[in-house]
């Protein structure tokens, strides 16, 4: 029986198949939130304690259950990288989770040939109350690898990342640019032969990015298989051969990347780019001031409804202004939901004079231009102002869009650039002393 | 027979490393296979864990591992008080201090390693849910913490060992499998009472109660002679009793030794734990999603 371990790999190395994924499939059960308990009479208040118990245990009916994923199938060769893109709640993750055995599936099934290494969340497994060295060896065992193991991998992995002056110290006192360091380290030289991995390049100086593609097109040379997951259409590109696009839990799409990437960007999004309300009554607003129509489109057409850095936008605001009161209208732009990225007023319009005190529909545009804003999702508030100071009316979130990439932008930085505007200033350089000597 | 040439294991693959099987995911449905070969693949993991633990635990306290000499010390002495000063327990001709610590000391592994181990899922799940751990494994490593943390309080029973010049004799090599019994009785019931404690919390708050109810059904701070003599078959079904009493018979030379009756409570708990590991299999399989 010897031999039984060779005869096997052999096997695996004719099929050359590192992951197959057969018909899978997970059903979730919503847990209904408790209802209102004050409309409840008194009785049906003291037996609802019950109702969790009766919840839990009888079988899901139809409307309590949830297909996060359903009916994938898909096969993924040795030293290949397979992109996996998709909108929140497409199963993304639910994917990666099964495929690291963290739950399983509830139909269908999956092959690993090989151990498995996961970096689900930045940082997986590490305690922050330990220190770095100590998760190395914690992530190693977790990953199923003895302290030999780990010991003879434990130089590579502090080199690389870079923190070999923090080894001791405790990782909760660590930066998060150094905490995904670590971890896709530890991840990356473990050298498991499937490496899942869900949005690291979010994180990390340009410098690591470029450090972490090269790690894996080398993983990948070395017959090693990539499941990566992203947001970002670029790093997707640039890594990924061949992409899968998820929606609602199955695949829609499989093939070259290019195809899979121009038409999930062509595809539905979460965008509100127009608000209208055809009577003033049921529109927002008071006895002052009532809009009509709120808008933001882009100049150019040819990515569909996506919105990119190089074309300009415009918002428009159009709203009745129903007591010829001094009115002009300020427009927040928004990043997280919460930080306002910049705002501008109305008042500024050209001859504004001749509108400001006009009864009847107005209309406001206002032009964002081109390079000025970043990769990121960005919402609007509108706010009416009357007499220069006044907020009269203030409507949240009453527009959503998101900038996308477009291109490669032509040097290793992947990642958001960093600030919640990303302006194409002007800039100069020009050589002081063209000697390569000091002054 | 067809001929299949042997690949030296450096060229298997670049690292020189074994390929393990492939691993199969796929519904289990019903009672499945305990995987038992995985978790003692994973048991580097175990070592490591628990070093963690102990580790995390020590951090910022000012004695770090004293404490497990600390406290169970404080607990003898105000239980002496109690017990032995104010109620007058009869303590078989023995010292009360050294004849309540003998027991409390089983005592306290088993109650410790039950409480651990039936949290230990809830203590786990941040992590379960980001990577994969063997289920039947987080148990064992609550366990193991508990048995080091245990290892430090049997200082203390030498300690008065030494203080009232008592000696071992040749019936302390039965002490590791009482040691193993008290471990083995806490695991079984743990196993049961672990997965059901997710969904419903009220397992656990509950649990803590029985096992309050059974260090008093368990002579620990009282001698076992006082138990009637028609009781005692019922009480003798315990197992905690065997352990208790046959740790006063090695170190205190009273209680009770080994008997054939012992072999009713060891089949129970031998029930339990093989029932109990498939109940834990079974319950814990999809218990991310629930929590």
């Amino acid at each position: 029986m010897s031999g039984s371990a060779e005869i096997l790999w052999i096997s695996i190395k004719m099929s050359d198949t590192a992951i197959k994924v057969e018909g899978l499939g997970k059903r979730y059960r919503i847990v209904a939130l408790q209802k209102d308990n004050r409309k409840r009479s008194l009785s049906g208040r003291m037996f609802s304690t019950f109702d969790y118990l009766n919840r839990i245990l009888r079988e899901p009916t139809e409307e309590e259950t949830l297909w996060a994923l359903r009916d994938v199938s898909f096969e993924v060769k040795q030293g290949e990288v397979l992109g996996i893109i998709g909108q929140n709640g497409a199963g993304k993750s639910t994917l990666l989770k099964l495929a690291s055995r963290i739950t399983q599936p509830t139909a269908g099934r999956i092959e690993l040939y090989g151990r498995v290494g996961s970096m689900l969340e930045v940082g997986t497994g590490f305690h922050p109350e330990l220190s770095g060295r100590e998760n190395i060896y914690v992530n190693g065992a977790l990953m199923g690898m003895t302290p030999g193991e780990i010991n003879r991998k434990f130089d590579a992995i502090v080199e690389f990342s870079g923190v070999e002056k923090f080894l001791d110290t405790m990782v909760k006192y660590y930066s998060s640019g150094m905490y995904v360091r670590l971890a896709f380290a530890v991840a990356a030289q473990l050298e498991p032969e499937i490496l899942i991995i869900d949005e690291v390049l979010s994180v990390g100086d340009a410098e690591f990015q470029k450090k972490c593609l090269g790690k894996m097109d080398e993983i990948t040379r070395g017959g090693r298989t990539i499941l990566f997951v992203s947001h970002n259409m670029v790093a997707i590109r640039n890594l990924c051969p061949k992409t899968i696009l998820l929606k609602n839990g199955s695949i829609s799409l499989y093939g070259e990347t290019n195809d899979v990437v121009d038409t999930y960007l062509k595809s539905e999004d979460l965008n509100v780019l127009e608000q209208h309300w055809d009577k003033p009554e049921i529109a927002p607003g008071n006895d002052l001031v009532r809009l009509h129509r709120i808008w933001i489109n882009s100049f150019s057409q040819e990515n569909g409804n996506k919105f990119t850095r190089s074309s300009p936008l415009q918002v428009g605001v159009e709203y009745w202004n129903l007591t010829a009161s001094q009115l002009h209208i300020t427009i927040h732009f928004l990043v997280d939901d919460k930080i306002i990225a910049f705002s501008s007023g109305s008042y500024l319009s050209k001859d504004w004079e001749n509108y400001s005190k006009v009864s009847g529909l107005i209309c406001s545009i206002c032009e964002i231009p081109a390079y000025f804003l970043n990769y990121t999702r960005y919402y609007i508030n509108i706010l009416v102002i009357r007499d220069d100071s006044n907020l009269i009316l203030k409507y949240k979130n009453a527009l959503s869009f998101e900038i996308v990439e477009e291109e490669n932008r032509g040097y290793g930085w992947f990642g958001k650039r960093t600030g919640i505007l990303s302006p194409d200033l002007h800039w100069e350089t020009h050589v002081i002393n063209g000697e390569n000597k000091l002054l | 027979m067809i001929n299949i040439p042997i690949i030296p294991k450096d060229e298997i693959l670049p690292g020189g490393d074994f390929i393990p099987p492939p691993v199969i995911i796929q519904a289990q449905q019903g009672w499945g296979r305990l995987q038992l070969k995985e978790v003692w693949e994973y048991r580097p993991l175990l070592r490591t864990l628990v070093i963690r633990d102990l580790k995390s635990r020590y951090r910022a306290t000012a004695v770090g591992p004293f404490w497990f000499i600390i406290g169970p010390f404080i607990n003898m002495v105000i239980l002496s008080l109690v017990f032995g000063k104010m109620a007058q327990f009869d303590s078989e001709g023995m010292p009360y201090p050294i004849f309540l610590y003998s027991a409390t000391l089983p005592w306290s592994l088993f109650a410790n390693s039950f409480e651990r181990g039936r949290g230990s899922l809830l203590e786990f799940m941040s992590w379960m849910s980001k990577v994969y751990i063997p289920h039947l494994m987080i148990p064992l490593i609550s366990i193991g913490t508990t048995l080091v943390e245990w290892a430090i309080s049997f200082l203390i029973l030498l300690g008065l060992m030494v203080f009232y010049q008592l000696h071992i004799d040749w019936s302390i090599v039965l002490l590791p499998f009482y040691m193993v019994f008290a471990l083995v009785s806490a695991l079984s019931i743990g196993l049961w009472v672990a997965p059901l404690s997710v969904p419903f919390r009220d397992v656990g708050r509950f649990s803590s109660y029985v096992i309050q109810a059974l260090y008093f059904l368990t002579p620990i701070v009282y001698s076992s002679e006082i138990i009637p003599e028609e009781w005692l078959w019922a009480y003798q079904l315990n197992p905690m009793y065997w352990v208790v009493e046959g740790f006063r018979w090695i170190f205190l030379g009273t209680g009770q030794g080994p008997q054939w009756y012992m072999l009713i409570p060891v089949g129970l708990v031998v029930t339990l734990l093989i029932s109990g590991a498939y109940v834990f299999e079974r319950f814990s399989r999809n218990i991310v999603d629930i929590h």
